[in-house]
């Protein structure tokens, strides 16, 4: 029995002590995935927090099969698409705040006092595009990406990690990538649309040859 | 190997799934086919940079410890913990948060996800960036009018992100930040006979401070359904009387109004299916679950139109008045001096009559019309839905309370949608002075 099983013993016999040793061990996966789910690190902290105190209460089932790794992610998943599901307020941000994305702090500021969206947009980078092509995608869609892309999990954990079959993982990776493909392109017509053939020859940043090399496509073909 | 074939592959292909041969297969397909071989460059491209958006992040230091500070207080029951998060509000999770246009700070309670009743989930919010492709030409030229404005439009379609993850470069995640304006302040004359009906709006205001840390958890927003006329707290209030069978039908079925709650779901449902105006239906599909609304296509209808007025306050009073007559919901959704927008509800019948009586309160500069199909949307949450149902047949004592307000909540945003989808054209009047 390794240290892990032990600690969860302990814990499954209410063993707080035991249980945060554990929390320290897997914190950092944990808020990782949480963190890409969830988009900004207030809202993983909450998550994150979330599955902890879920993985406590039901850590009396957990059975030493599974990687115990896995499961908290298991339960991070589920627990951010029930919140997904229920969503149902309108979240409320100061302008004054730094807005958190996963490329670094944004001033809306940035945005508004520029007073030009479209600079905005023609100078992102096309990682940007696809992150917010990312988070436009359905919430399975958007986690099944991010299990397998991100996180690198196979079809297999995946499947437990969804709770599906092997079928539903690779359609849904499947149709996820063609909409995710749409989407993207959606993002760069828009920038390109808006930018124009002036932004073209400003565009910056190391991705922003494929920016314009889907542009391109798009037009040529 | 044709081309939808082949196409099925590039997914295992980038995971490296594919077995030898049908690798083989797909490589012999992409050398004669310049187009699949575009294809699928562009996903190597997506995935590519999919992959590196794994960035390092850790939690803050003395994570553990608050996870387990929070394990040793008293009353943590399971439920807390399986109700996806709902304990956070009362645990004073609520995130300072200022209002746009107002710049001061209200708690946002609860503003995670699981506080029923305080929802803003209008049938807008689910919408994808296909609602936004119609009007981001016209949106944009407000964008000069002021954040205020062009943050009140993100609002103005709820929880959709799309045009603010694009025009702020905020991550469209599952809170993703809406800049609330001021409450909504209504004209004289416009503010006393009219019912706000939409969620959203709703929420706009409660976010106003009078949504308070601890309380968003447990009710729902007492409001006027302009088709039902239930109060929402009588069926919430009668956990394990097989009132979900009530629900199912409530509000859809004016011929009904006097049938009994007590009957189990099941038979509620088959009975109220022929009468609830073909909405509701018996079983339909998996057969095993109460269905209530037929799934099937909808979509909703926009028309987009702004009118630049002399007067701002007397034109929107005859807004206000006209809506009022044709017993539209009118309540404006931004506060801003210069610019006000409105969200109504027309009946289909009354569309063309009611959108040119608003063409005339000033000059029409912009007018578009958008149709958004949220079928996708709607059958995503009647499972949702039937999944609640599912859980309060097993609930008791507290949860069962919350799974009934969390029905209740469901159901109504159902019946907007579908009604908004089969009855109603969305008039968004735009007045700028």
């Amino acid at each position: 029995m390794d240290a892990v099983e032990v600690l969860i013993r302990k814990s499954q016999n209410d063993d707080l002590a035991a249980f945060e040793q554990l929390v320290n061990l897997y914190q950092q996966r944990v808020y990782s995935l949480s963190y890409q789910l969830a988009g900004n690190h207030a809202d993983a902290q909450d998550l994150a927090q979330e599955v902890f105190i879920k993985a406590y209460l039901a850590i009396k089932g957990f059975r030493n099969e599974a990687d115990f790794g896995t499961w908290l992610h298991r339960i991070t998943v589920n627990l951010w698409l029930n919140m997904k599901r229920r969503q149902n307020l309108v979240p409320v941000v100061s302008l004054d705040e730094p807005v958190q994305t996963p490329e670094g702090e944004v001033y809306r500021e940035v945005a508004a006092a520029g007073g030009d969206p479209e600079q905005f947009i023609e100078d992102r980078e096309f990682s940007d595009c696809v992150r917010l092509a990312l988070d436009e995608l359905s919430s399975d869609h958007k986690a099944a990406l991010i299990l397998r892309d991100i996180e690198g999990y196979s079809y297999e954990e995946m499947a437990a990690i969804l709770n599906c079959s092997l079928g539903t993982v690779k359609s849904r990776l499947s149709r996820a990538r063609q909409l995710l493909r749409q989407k993207v392109e959606l993002i760069v017509q828009e920038a390109e649309g808006m930018a124009g053939a002036k932004a073209k020859a400003k565009a910056k940043g190391k991705d922003a040859g494929t920016i314009r090399r889907w542009a391109d496509d798009r037009n040529g073909g | 190997m044709n081309c939808q074939e082949a196409r099925q592959l590039f997914s295992p292909w980038l995971d490296g799934e594919l077995t030898g041969e049908e690798a083989g297969a797909l490589r012999a397909h992409l050398a004669a086919c310049r187009s699949c071989a575009a294809e699928l460059a562009r996903l190597r491209e997506i995935t590519a940079a999919l992959r590196n958006l794994r960035v390092p992040v850790a939690p803050p230091d003395g994570f553990a410890a608050r996870v387990t500070e929070r394990l040793r207080k008293p009353g943590l029951e399971p439920a807390a913990g399986a109700a996806g998060g709902a304990g956070r509000a009362a645990e004073g999770a609520g995130k300072p948060a200022v209002a746009a246009a107002a710049g001061k700070v209200v708690p946002l309670a609860g503003r995670k996800l699981s506080a029923p009743g305080s929802g803003g989930f209008g049938p807008e919010a689910a919408g994808g960036g296909f609602w936004f492709a119609g009007w981001r030409q016209a949106l944009r030229a407000g964008w000069k009018k002021g954040v205020a404005v062009a943050a009140t439009l993100v609002l103005l379609f709820g929880g959709s992100v799309t045009l603010a993850a694009r025009y702020f470069g905020w991550p469209g995640i599952f809170n993703a930040p809406v800049v609330v304006g001021q409450a909504p302040s209504p004209d004289a004359g416009a503010g006393a006979g009219v019912k706000i009906d939409q969620g959203g709006r709703q929420d706009a205001q409660g976010s106003q401070g009078q949504v308070e840390p601890g309380n968003a958890g447990a009710t729902v927003s007492p409001r006027s359904d302009d088709q039902g006329k239930q109060p929402v707290s009588e069926p919430v209030s009668r956990p394990g009387e097989g009132d979900q069978g009530r629900l199912l039908a409530a509000g859809n079925s004016p011929g009904t109004p006097g049938r009994p709650p007590e009957k189990p779901a099941g038979e509620v449902n088959a009975a109220g299916g022929p009468q609830a105006q073909g909405q509701v239906t018996a079983g339909a599909g998996t057969g095993a679950e109460p269905k209530v609304f037929l799934n099937q296509p909808r979509a909703v209808e926009s028309v987009l139109i702004k009118v630049r007025v002399n007067d701002l306050a007397a034109a929107a009073s005859r807004l206000a008045a006209g809506a009022q007559a044709r017993g539209i919901t009118c309540q404006p959704v931004n506060n801003d001096e210069k610019i006000k927008i409105y969200r109504l509800p027309v009946p289909k019948a009354q569309d063309e009559q009611f959108t040119a009586y608003v063409a005339g309160l000033g000059q029409v500069f912009h007018q578009s019309r958008d149709i958004r199909d949220i079928s996708n949307t709607f059958a995503e949450k009647l499972d949702y839905y039937q999944k609640l149902i599912e859980e309060r047949k097993t609930a008791s004592g507290t949860q069962a309370k919350k799974l009934d307000a969390d029905i209740q909540k469901v159901k109504e945003e159902l019946e907007t949608m579908d009604r908004e989808a089969r009855e109603q054209v969305i008039l968004i009047v735009w007045l700028e002075q």
